[in-house]
Formats: structure tokens, C-alpha cells, sequence
């Protein structure tokens, strides 16, 4: 949660494309934690399915959807990476007036 | 193609149809969920794709012919995430369309268009990708409340956790995303910008069907997920959703009036149009929603198409420069004037019987207030037709900048002629309209 609030403010704060950009993907890094934490099963162990082990385990979904969610925000970045090269080659600079 | 929406939804029984991806059962894997609405939908949408490029074969010249070929690849994967956002039902699913639909707008807004454009598509990026952010968490707390990301199943077990608060924390923020998505008022700002600076085949596209696809989303999640109870009143989201639209409808109208650029005045009146929509949710009024998107995809996607060819064939959207454009293109600019008028919502457009039909609502829950602003922004909205009409009507003709005409576009033409004839017979046939809405609530 603290992840994602800092993203946020850095977001919102910074006049520099590049530093949203920045903010952006700390903020997506925060609710993939977000994500991870929630799966967590007090004692629970590796979801491999072994009948040697019994118990609880930890729920394996949160993090597959984690995977979507990286690639997500891995593809994000790219396009705004792309749309700040074309900033600064139009306007040259990546400072927003 | 038009008639398949209206036949599907007059001749169909209350059929579902679910295709459940891989044979996994729905518990654990993907499902799709074709019901009669998100059908008439994507179809719609895909009979708004197809217009656009028959009618807008010049301004595809606008971009060159290398990104041409990628132009349309990438648009083609966005009318298929679109769909999968109609179509889906499971929420980590939902997200996924969503993400896929917006990076594909991210990029074609960038492509063409004014030299702005670039900056508008990363500010649309910088703010859809918070508002995605918030649907994920939300669906994060839905699913930590529920255990299950198919719908259907959130709906069966839905007394065992609705009184949670991690639900109810889940389902603010993800219609609070989805509001932003759709460009309710507060945060309208992208959807100006953005329609101001692209290019203007992706304009007609995207300003007719995108942000009606999100608010489809909240009204199917509201109407057939949440429930409206829960959310309208228990949460108290009725009156957050009221005040926005409220606001809205009054900001847009009045904007709206003072720009002197066509592709900002219809950008304003988008944002007052998607007002109405969200007034329409808060009251519980679902069926007037639906009419009200459709009537303005229509609309909408209408005035775009003449924005379009009068910028093809005049090379400005500067209303300044339009003057007396009704004695040189007497064709387009009647048929303008017809759009106008059922964006406003005169007699005999579909936007009258949406309009109407709202109101009727209003007045059924005694919420003076509501219609009060509706009658209000409406007499702004004529204003504004007015000041659009006489312009091209009858202003005196100064400084008139000519690009040399090559001959009328047939095809853009009839194109906007059925769209509007469309429209028109829409306006007449108001019983018709009433019963093919209450069939799919």
C-alpha cells in the first residue's frame, strides 16, 4: 500500500514526463505486492502437489494473474517510452509547460 | 448490419450463451457470456468500425502508407478488446480487455493528427493507467472478499460476503476506474485533449464507441453483478454518480457554447452526453442508459464522419473559417444540422426519445432537481446548435481560405446519410425503442 501511495504522489507531483513514467510503474510494482501479500496463507507452503505434505498451501492464483500483470505493465512502459521518444523529438524536451 | 443488433434483440428469447475457453469449467478457467445486450453491442461496435472506414478512406491518407498498414493492424486488435470487454465474464479477464483496448488507443492516438497528439495520447496514458490500477486493486479486494473472479459465481454466493467491507472497498474502486475510463466529469480532462489533437479517422472511431464501452461495463456490473441496491444506496455511490453527471451535463453544455474549433465543441458535448448517461445510472433509470449510449453512438459517430470531410475537403476545424459552408456543401451541412439536432434532442431524433425517456424517469422519482438541469442543459446544448447552424448558414462570409475541391466522396456521403436516416427512423418508431429496451432488463 505505502508502494503504491509513493508511485501515486510521484505520478501526480512531478511536471517531467519521464518521472510519471517512473511513478507509473512503482505504482504497478505496489499492487503486484499487493497481490503477492494477499495470497499468503498463515503456515501455508508451495502449492506442489505432493501427498507426502498436507496443510494448508498458498495460493498459487494471485500470483499467476501477478504474471499477466507484469506483462501488462511491461507493455505500458514500452508504449510510453515510445510516446516519449516521439515528445522529445517533437518538442524537444520532456518537460510538460 | 444494422438491423442484426435490433433483430437479435427482438427475436431471441431470454437465450445465454457461454463458451468456456480451453473445456476448463467456468470455477476455474475463462468464460465468455454473450447475452442480449453485450451482443447488440458488439455489433454495434463493429458496425461503427466498418462505417468508419468506408466513410473516412481520404483521412486514412492523413497517415502515411507505412503506418497505414500498422494503423489498421493495431485498430483491428482494438475492436477485439473492446469485444472481449462486452463479452467476458470473469473480472482478472475484464482487466485484461481493458488494458488491451487502451494500449491500442494509447498508440493510435499518437499516430497522425495534429503535433500535440503524442502528448495527449501520454497524458491519456498516464491517467488510464492509474484508473486500470484501481480496477486491478479493486478486483484484488473483490477477489480477497469472494474467492472467485467468475461473475456468475460472485453473483450466487453474493449474500455470504456483500456486507464485507473488502467488497464494498472492491467495487468502489473499480467502478471508480471504470468512471474515469468512461470520462465522467471531474476527470474529463484526457478525452478533451485527446480528442482535440488526433487524427480524425481514429477520432470517429474512438469518439463514438470507447468511453460508451466502459460505461456499458459499469452498467452491466451495477444492474447485473453488484446489484444496484448495494450500490446506489448501501455504499451511496447514487449520489457521488448524480453530482458528476449533474455536473457534467451544466460544465459541458456551457463549454461547449464557447469553442470555436469543431473538434473541441463535440469533444464538450461528449463529456455532457456521457453526463446524461451517468444521471440515467444514479436514478436506476438502465434502460434510458442504454438509449441514451446508443442514440449518441449514433450521433456522435454522425458528427465525427462530417467533421472528417469538411476537414478533408476545407483542411480546418476552425468554425471561423466554415462560414457560409452551406452554399458550397448544401448536402453535408444539412445533414450536420440534423446531428446537431439530435444532440441536442429536437423532435424526431433518436436523441429526443432518449432524452425523453430519462426525463420520464426523473419526473416518475419526483427528482425536481434533476430535471430542472436536464431542461437547463438542454436549452445550452440548443444554444449551441444555434450558434453551429447560423454559422453555417447564414454568417457573412470574410476571409474564406478555399483548398481546391476534388469531387464528392459518395461513399463517406451515403454512409452519413444512413447514419442519419438511421437515426431519424429511430426518432419515429419511440413505442419500438421502449419495448426492445425493457427486453434486456
Amino acid at each position: 500500500m505505502a508502494i503504491i501511495c509513493i508511485g501515486l504522489f510521484c505520478v501526480l507531483s512531478s511536471r517531467n514526463y519521464f518521472k510519471q513514467l517512473i511513478g507509473l510503474t512503482v505504482l504497478q510494482s505496489g499492487t503486484i505486492l499487493f497481490f503477492i501479500a494477499m495470497a499468503k496463507v498463515a503456515g501455508g507452503r508451495v502449492p506442489i502437489l505432493n501427498p507426502a505434505n498436507s496443510g494448508p498451501i498458498t495460493n498459487p492464483l494471485p500470483h499467476v494473474l501477478m504474471l499477466t500483470a507484469i506483462v501488462v505493465g511491461l507493455a505500458t512502459l514500452a508504449v510510453g517510452l515510445a510516446l516519449l521518444m516521439q515528445i522529445q523529438k517533437r518538442f524537444g524536451s520532456v518537460e510538460d509547460k | 448490419m444494422c438491423i442484426v443488433p435490433i433483430y437479435l434483440l427482438l427475436n431471441s428469447t431470454q437465450q445465454v450463451i457461454t463458451y468456456d475457453f480451453g473445456g476448463w469449467s467456468s470455477l476455474i478457467g475463462i468464460q465468455f457470456k454473450l447475452t442480449q445486450l453485450s451482443l447488440a453491442v458488439a455489433s454495434l461496435i463493429s458496425f461503427i468500425a466498418l462505417l468508419t472506414h468506408l466513410s473516412c478512406k481520404q483521412e486514412a491518407g492523413d497517415v502515411n502508407t507505412f503506418s497505414a498498414v500498422l494503423f489498421s493492424a493495431v485498430l483491428l486488435i482494438l475492436i477485439a478488446g473492446l469485444c472481449g470487454i462486452v463479452f467476458t465474464n470473469d473480472f482478472f479477464n475484464l482487466y485484461v480487455f481493458i488494458e488491451i483496448a487502451s494500449l491500442t488507443t494509447y498508440a493510435l492516438v499518437a499516430i497522425g493528427g495534429d503535433k500535440a497528439a503524442v502528448k495527449a495520447a501520454f497524458n491519456y496514458l498516464i491517467v488510464g493507467t492509474i484508473a486500470a490500477t484501481f480496477i486491478l486493486i479493486g478486483i484484488g479486494y473483490i477477489y480477497a472478499a469472494s474467492g472467485t473472479l467468475n461473475m456468475d459465481d460472485f453473483v450466487d454466493r453474493f449474500d455470504t460476503f456483500k456486507d464485507a467491507r473488502a467488497t464494498r472497498v472492491g467495487i468502489v474502486l473499480m467502478l471508480g476506474g471504470l468512471m474515469v475510463k468512461a470520462g465522467l466529469f471531474p476527470l474529463h480532462n484526457w478525452m478533451v485533449y485527446v480528442y482535440k489533437t488526433t487524427n480524425s479517422f481514429f477520432l470517429t472511431f474512438t469518439g463514438s464507441v470507447s468511453a460508451k464501452v466502459y460505461a456499458l461495463v459499469i452498467i452491466k456490473l451495477i444492474y447485473f453483478v453488484f446489484t444496484p441496491d448495494l450500490v446506489l444506496h448501501i455504499i451511496g455511490l447514487k449520489k457521488v454518480i448524480l453530482l458528476c453527471g449533474l455536473l457534467a451535463i451544466s460544465i459541458g453544455a456551457i463549454t461547449a457554447f464557447y469553442q470555436e474549433d469543431l473538434r473541441s465543441f463535440l469533444a464538450f458535448s461528449s463529456v455532457s452526453q456521457i453526463g446524461y448517461t451517468f444521471i440515467a445510472i444514479a436514478i436506476g433509470a438502465f434502460s434510458s442508459a442504454v438509449i441514451l449510449m446508443a442514440a449518441h453512438v449514433l450521433t456522435a459517430s454522425a458528427c465525427f464522419m462530417i467533421c472528417a470531410y469538411i476537414h478533408a475537403y476545407k483542411g480546418t476545424y476552425e468554425l471561423k473559417k466554415l462560414y457560409k459552408l452551406f452554399e458550397e456543401m448544401p448536402y453535408i451541412s444539412l445533414l450536420f444540422i440534423i446531428n446537431i439536432a439530435s444532440l441536442v434532442g429536437i423532435p424526431l431524433t433518436a436523441g429526443f426519445i432518449s432524452k425523453v425517456s430519462l426525463v420520464l424517469t426523473a419526473l416518475d422519482q419526483k427528482a425536481w432537481i434533476v430535471v430542472g438541469l436536464i431542461v437547463l442543459s438542454t436549452f445550452m446544448t440548443l444554444l449551441y446548435g444555434y450558434k453551429i447552424s447560423r454559422t453555417l448558414l447564414f454568417s457573412s462570409n470574410n476571409g474564406r481560405t478555399l483548398r481546391s475541391m476534388s469531387g464528392p466522396d459518395i461513399c463517406a456521403l451515403s454512409v452519413v446519410t444512413v447514419i442519419t436516416l438511421i437515426n431519424i427512423s429511430i426518432g419515429l418508431m419511440f413505442n419500438h425503442v421502449d419495448i426492445i429496451a425493457s427486453k434486456i432488463f
